[in-house]
């Protein structure tokens, strides 16, 4: 259908306008991105795609896998323990020192048919192991919060370069022409700020679209589809007003691709206005529904909203959406430095919206092709700083996948025995960038984009795919 | 080096030999059963002869090879696991290095190569021994076929050619542009109309409409000489260089924030803005501006304002885009040196030098060695200021208060050591407490009343920062925690106690919301200890500066009386100072005066003197205040960078790694852009980087690239499109010029008029080929859709600089008064890289932390709806009705016909004014009719003729 309308005039296009502006649209987007390169029309992946939308759950601040996934008896017997560390910040940079472990704070039980270890900060996400694919051998650059977390959105700890998300629209577009591709919820502007979902040299188009603001999703909506100065029949006759002087204005010229597109994104904007509200609007949500993703209690009620949102941005094509639990201070949540125990406080606040979400993915049937990647930018040691507190560790962590083809109920690589490097089957950030790619179809070594005479790929020379992790 | 190196294969060649004698055939047949399967499976691809592309110039398909090794050293130690770097690249262990790079080859496969170097790496591929050449640099035939890329030739003066329609060239550009026409058998389109021809020259040079007043003027000039006038007015406007100024800073990725991880301010960004408008509306020389921006403070100068000028160009290398919270630091100063180096390369000569960081430049003559070689230059140039989180260089400006700043010093500095006298003095006699004096930022301690023990003074345990970032604190500093390492750090306070007594325990702080409100504070007094939690995020009152902790007896020693720690804080922990006033239990003066007449006559005269004493104090307290009120301007700086300590030659980075040192290469700049016969190392004067070397190199007429680029800028600016289309890469991977002649007949223009920017651009758009219209003849729309030869003007999508500016003009928000800038113009709008403004990023500003010649235009819906919805349009379009249609005695139509003017810079054709009465009419049963009004301007904003320049 789309074909035929490409071939419309402009005029043709307007006697048509009975037949609903979606067509429209859908002619007009095809028109105004000639370019493939700055098109957000959906394009096949370049080999089988496991997953078709992605769900990114970022644990700000980097939460300690040892109190919480990757489970270490030795580290309990090993208490107080001395140990040598060789430093890895600035004023430690190479130095050996002496550290003392510390124990997990919480403790461990078997769940599931894989019979996982999971600590009790995640009742409910644990109840969910079954379904999740947990990679404990991670490892990445960088080891203060600004590097480490747009090494883990962009690849690059340093150089100015498109996040991930941008990268993924660019490959694949968005299955949904009324909405952006990829949809930031609730993102910090710290910590590289806008640059965790900037386009950077990739075409505008594919820029993370943020909703929200850290810490409160309230009211959040896209920007100006609505508009309060205005009544509908204003808004109407302004806009018919403005396509009758556009088609007088074009038709005096020569013809011209990008008049017509300019002309045609107007009709495409006017349906946005119509669709783009809805998609944040909660109140036709069931209540049971609501209660799974913990909204209207205390503590769970602002993630469980974005969760929700998450949820129902991906139902409507969105490709990639990112999940913030994050703020806005110079130590982000899951921080501790010291304190460990406020730990408890972040597991309180996201365990039950994350597990609402795997929950309700699976019930809709979303699940098999959405991944969802849970995560922080680094995790902590399993030696104590001052009192009760954990310093950032960027040379081991975990992370957990599910759903979009990867394997159920399984646990990739390991950490040492205390959970203080990676050793076995280790994955890179890099590599875990390749994987998604690779779960989603598309090939990180071939997804380029040249700019200023060089072709850039989100895992610039490195990464490998970690095939194990497919079923 | 060569003879070394040569001995040295030799010397493994003959171990191996004396080696193999011992060697029975098993291992051989190991070798050729285990180990050749491997390499020739998984190594050959990329490191043998018959590889379509060797990877890191390493052999593995021959004995010499390994023994050889590549780019980073010999590959395999025989019997030596640990310092065989092939066995560290195949057991993964490292993540920069892992072989074979798309996946890790099976266990057996790594014990049988671990097996076969432990028991001597034994290779029989001696036949097949070759040595192989290195790539770098480049050879003299190479060097002959690269120079000759166009890029790469000498800018030479074209012969005019021969054209039919001689009538229709004005300018040379034009002879041109037509004779590649007529060989295709186009014909150029018509001149523009007046109306289109004017709002085109006044956006392309001022980026601003002009007023209706400025239209009607031009309209009804009919001289030949009314847009040569036009143009004339617009060069010599202030703001010609608000609008070509941008363009540059598109160049130089300006931002006024940082924009890493931690988004801190440029506080002094804005003075390299100015100063880059001020230079193109100067019209400065662009060699000139080129040596300024890269090696300005090192330009002798001849006054403090060209000091001033010359240092603040140098902005350019300091505004990167950096993560200095970075902590591997010695990665940070490659980053930094990478940056400028692209920068420069990108910015001035239109080429990416990134690439060559790493390995040879795939596309471009640019070999590793003289990456290296040119970044010995920024490595000799200190950029970064040492820090946790480190920071950039401002550098103080000159200015006329020098002498008097250091007098007024003096003179202060003798005003308070008097006072410090007179004080004393009161004190001696007995007097009552003298309140202290408050400076500006801080309290000196030598004022305090009772006993001070600054932090300079206490014992520290832990990292603690030292910091004058708030006011009023105590001495030349306060400390804090850092909000890190919570319960590893203390600081103790010890007191000499002169008597023994009860005191009043005062601790100061700095204050602020992200403090500990729960800092502990323990007393070590005379009956024991006590704790207290301190709420640092209380302003102290005592003084502004001290909280009392409470009162406490003390014995008269020396003694620990106060420890400040960070256990159980969560936020900020501040430890400055604390003090112990003795609480006074003496009787007064008065009641002393009554206890005998011999003493009252005594007391009397004391009383005199310390009357006078104090009289004394405040009259110094008042001259130092009047002082200070006639105290200079502080010294204004500027975003900058200074020469390194020590500078010199540096090493090529191996493969890119920061830690892998390759050779020394002496400082330098790219061969291939050097004329032949030059020597591409400069004479650098001992104790310099070499930048201002490298400046006079790139602003060379002799350099092929840099006149080049810019006149293909200026170009693009005028027409949408360079001759060149990739503005900022002449090179392989970049587009050709689509006419190289008039390229290098504008390049050569643009150097015999000593690179005066604004006479090329008046050359340029009075060429018949700039006024053309952007209609495309049907002929020419056929045959060259692309428009590829300039057979008409491009139709252009204004910026969204231009397109916020016409909105405020009209709208009455930006006015000029007496030819001042307007800070609300969008030029002077904050760019924080982390919250750039939102009309700025729906149409396509590009990104401020990468180098950009040339602007995205895309096409989205997000513009449509900004321009629909977005409180700014809507807020402008209200305004603007006020504006026009708010005039009384002027009718309906002169109105409808104003409003044309201002936002679309013509009168409304018939059709256009039947929709809008049509509108009107139909609105007015519905709106009130400033509503109406206020419709009719939001769709002017939001239509074609308002958003493109044709």
């Amino acid at each position: 259908m789309t074909r035929r309308f490409q071939k419309l005039t402009r005029r043709s296009l307007l006697q048509t306008v009975a037949c609903g502006f979606g067509s429209i649209a859908l002619a007009g987007l095809e028109n105004a991105n000639a370019q493939p390169s700055s098109s957000l029309l959906a394009k096949p992946p370049r080999f089988p795609q496991r997953a078709k939308r992605i769900i990114f759950i970022f644990m700000a601040g980097g939460p300690s896998h040892v109190d919480t996934f990757d489970y270490k008896p030795e580290l309990f017997t090993k208490d107080g323990k001395e140990i040598d560390f060789v430093g890895v910040r600035t004023n430690t940079f190479g130095k050996a020192s002496k550290r003392n472990l510390m124990k997990p704070l919480w403790d461990f039980k078997q769940h599931g048919q894989c019979g996982k270890h999971i600590s009790s900060l995640f009742p409910n996400i644990a109840s969910h192991v079954d379904e999740l694919a947990f990679i404990h051998s991670m490892h990445t650059e960088g080891v203060a919060h600004g590097p480490s977390t747009l090494f883990m959105h962009t690849g690059a700890t340093n150089l100015v370069r498109p996040s991930m998300g941008s990268w993924i629209s660019y490959g694949l577009g968005s299955e949904n022409h009324n909405l952006p591709a990829f949809v930031t919820i609730s993102p910090s502007t710290s910590k590289g700020g806008p640059r965790n979902y900037g386009n950077a040299f990739l075409p505008s188009i594919h820029q993370g679209t943020a909703l929200g603001r850290a810490g409160n999703v309230n009211g959040a909506k896209i920007r100006n589809v609505e508009n309060a100065m205005l009544g509908d029949s204003q808004r109407k006759s302004r806009f018919d007003l403005l396509q009758n002087l556009n088609t007088v204005q074009s038709n005096r010229y020569s013809h011209d691709d990008e008049l017509e597109a300019t002309i045609e994104n107007y009709e495409l904007a006017w349906r946005m206005q119509m669709e783009a509200p809805e998609l944040t609007d909660l109140s036709k949500e069931t209540k049971s529904t609501k209660s799974i993703y913990g909204i209207d209690e205390k503590d769970t009620d602002d993630f469980g909203k974005q969760c929700l949102l998450a949820r129902r941005m991906v139902e409507r094509g969105v490709r990639f959406v990112s999940v913030n639990y994050s703020d806005e201070s110079a130590n982000p949540r899951w921080d501790q430095h010291s304190n460990m125990p406020n730990h408890a406080n972040h597991a309180r606040a996201t365990d039950k919206p994350v597990a609402g979400l795997l929950q309700d993915l699976k019930a809709r049937g979303l699940l098999e092709d959405t991944l969802v990647w849970w995560g922080g930018e680094f995790g902590r040691t399993p030696f104590s700083q001052g009192k009760d507190g954990r310093d950032h560790n960027p040379r081991g962590f975990t992370v957990f996948l599910a759903g979009g083809g990867i394997k159920p109920g399984i646990s990739y690589g390991s950490t040492d025995e205390i959970g203080g490097t990676a050793v076995d089957n280790r994955v890179h950030m890099h590599d875990l960038h390749a994987t998604i790619l690779h779960a989603m179809g598309l090939n990180h070594e071939k997804l380029t984009y040249r700019s200023a005479g060089r072709d850039f790929r989100l895992t610039d020379v490195h990464g490998s795919v970690v095939e194990d992790l497919f079923s | 080096m060569n003879v070394i190196f040569r001995t040295f294969v030799l010397f493994w060649i003959l171990q191996l030999a004396h080696l193999s004698l011992g060697v029975d055939a098993k291992k051989v047949a190991f070798f050729e059963k285990k180990i050749r399967p491997i390499l020739v499976e998984n190594c050959y691809e990329c490191h043998s002869e018959k590889a379509k592309k060797v990877k890191a110039n390493l052999y593995l398909d021959t004995r010499a090879g390994w023994i050889q090794g590549g780019d980073s050293g010999t590959v395999i130690v025989p019997k030596k696991l640990g310092q065989s770097l092939l066995f560290k690249a195949i057991s993964y262990e490292s993540n920069d290095l892992r072989m074979p790079p798309d996946g890790k080859l099976s266990k057996e496969a790594i014990k049988n190569l671990q097996k076969w170097i432990l028991e001597g790496a034994i290779d029989p591929r001696e036949n097949e021994m070759g040595m192989k050449k290195k790539q770098n640099p480049i050879s003299l035939k190479e060097l002959a076929d690269v120079r000759d890329y166009w890029a790469f030739k000498p800018v030479q003066s074209q012969p005019f050619p021969k054209v039919k329609m001689a009538g229709w060239a004005e300018d040379s550009i034009d002879y041109f542009v037509l004779a590649n026409l007529e060989s295709k058998k186009l014909t150029p389109s018509r001149y523009a109309d007046k109306y289109t021809l004017l709002r085109r020259i006044y956006f392309d040079l001022i980026g601003l409409p002009p007023s209706p007043d400025q239209i009607n003027d031009f309209i009804s000039d009919r001289s030949p000489n009314a847009f040569p006038k036009v143009v004339d007015e617009l060069l010599g406007s202030e703001r010609f260089g608000e609008r070509w100024g941008r363009h540059w800073l598109d160049v130089a990725r300006y931002a006024d924030t940082i924009g890493g991880g931690r988004n801190n301010p440029f506080p002094n960004a804005s003075r390299y803005r100015d100063y880059v408008v001020y230079s193109f509306n100067k019209d400065k020389p662009f060699d000139r501006f080129v040596i300024e921006q890269i090696a300005g403070d090192l330009m002798p100068s001849k006054s403090k304002l060209e000091y001033n000028e010359y240092l603040t160009g140098t902005g350019f290398l300091a505004l990167g885009p950096h993560n200095y919270e970075l902590q591997d630091k010695e990665l940070l100063r490659m980053e930094v040196v990478d940056e400028q180096l692209s920068a420069v390369g990108r910015a001035f000569m239109g080429i990416t030098m990134g690439c060559a960081r790493c390995h040879d430049h795939p596309f471009d003559p640019i070999p590793t060695k003289e990456y290296y070689s040119m970044a010995g230059i920024f490595r000799s140039t200190n950029s970064l200021v040492p820090g946790n989180v480190a920071s950039f260089h401002e550098r103080v400006l000159q200015d006329d208060f020098g002498t008097q700043r250091k007098e007024h010093a003096r003179v202060l500095t003798s005003l308070e050591e008097r006072l410090k006298e007179a004080i004393l003095a009161v004190r001696l006699l007995g007097g009552k407490k003298i309140s202290l004096i408050r400076q500006k930022r801080n309290l000196d301690p030598l004022y305090l009343d009772g006993i001070v023990v600054d932090d300079s003074d206490a014992k520290l345990i832990g990292k603690w920062i030292s910091s004058t970032h708030t006011n009023g604190f105590v001495g030349k500093r306060y400390l804090h925690d850092d909000n890190k390492g919570k319960g590893t750090k203390s600081i103790t306070f010890s007191a000499n106690i002169p008597r023994k007594g009860e005191y009043d325990v005062q601790v100061s702080y700095t204050v602020g919301l992200n403090r500990s409100n729960r800092t502990p504070v323990t007393i070590m007094h005379a009956d024991g200890e006590h704790k207290v939690l301190l709420d640092q995020t209380k302003a102290p009152q005592i003084l502004g500066a001290f909280k009392s902790v409470g009162r406490f007896n003390f014995d008269r020693r020396v003694m620990e009386v106060v420890q400040i720690t960070t256990e159980g804080t969560r936020k900020v922990v501040i430890a400055d100072a604390i003090r112990l006033v003795p609480v006074m239990k003496v009787p007064s003066l008065d009641k002393t005066a009554k206890k005998s007449t011999a003493d009252s006559k005594k007391n009397n005269m004391l009383k005199v003197q310390i009357k006078n004493a104090e009289i004394r104090v405040e009259e110094l307290k008042n001259l130092i205040v009047e002082h200070n009120k006639k105290a200079p301007p502080k010294a204004e700086k500027a975003l900058s960078v200074r020469e390194q300590k020590a500078v010199g030659d540096w090493h090529v980075h191996l493969r890119g790694g920061i830690r892998n040192l390759g050779p020394l290469v002496p400082r330098g700049f790219l061969v291939v852009a050097t004329p032949r016969h030059t020597s591409p190392f400069p004479q650098i004067p001992e104790g310099s980087s070499g930048r201002l070397e490298l400046a006079h190199w790139v602003s060379s007429p002799q350099n092929p690239l840099t006149a080049r680029v810019f006149v293909n800028r200026a170009w693009h600016h005028l027409f949408g499109r360079g001759i060149v289309s990739s503005t900022d890469n002449f090179g392989k991977m970049g587009s050709r010029p689509t006419h190289p002649e008039l390229l290098d007949d504008l390049a050569q223009f643009f150097i015999d008029n000593k690179w005066s920017i604004k006479t090329l651009i008046r050359k340029i758009v009075l060429s018949t080929t700039y006024q053309m219209s952007s209609n495309a003849n049907e002929k020419a729309l056929k045959e060259d859709p692309e428009n590829q030869l300039f057979s008409r003007q491009n139709r252009r999508r204004l910026d969204a600089e231009a397109i916020r500016d016409a909105m405020l003009l009209a709208s009455g928000q930006i006015t000029f008064e007496n030819s001042k800038a307007n800070q609300n113009r969008s030029l002077f709008q904050k760019i924080d890289r982390n919250k750039i403004p939102e009309i700025f990023t729906v149409f396509d500003y590009p990104n401020p932390g990468l180098v950009s010649g040339n602007r995205n235009t895309s096409t989205v819906p997000t513009q449509a709806l900004f321009m629909m919805n977005s409180d700014f349009v809507m807020r402008q379009a209200v305004l603007t009705a006020q504006n026009i249609f708010g005039r009384e005695s002027v009718d309906v139509e002169l109105k409808i016909k104003l409003v044309f003017l201002s936002c679309l810079g013509r009168e409304p054709n018939y059709d256009e004014k039947k929709l809008v009465y049509s509108y009107l009419d139909q609105s007015l049963d519905g709106e009130t009719g400033s509503k109406a009004m206020e419709g009719l301007v939001h769709s002017l904003f939001a239509c074609l003729d308002f958003r493109y320049l044709n």
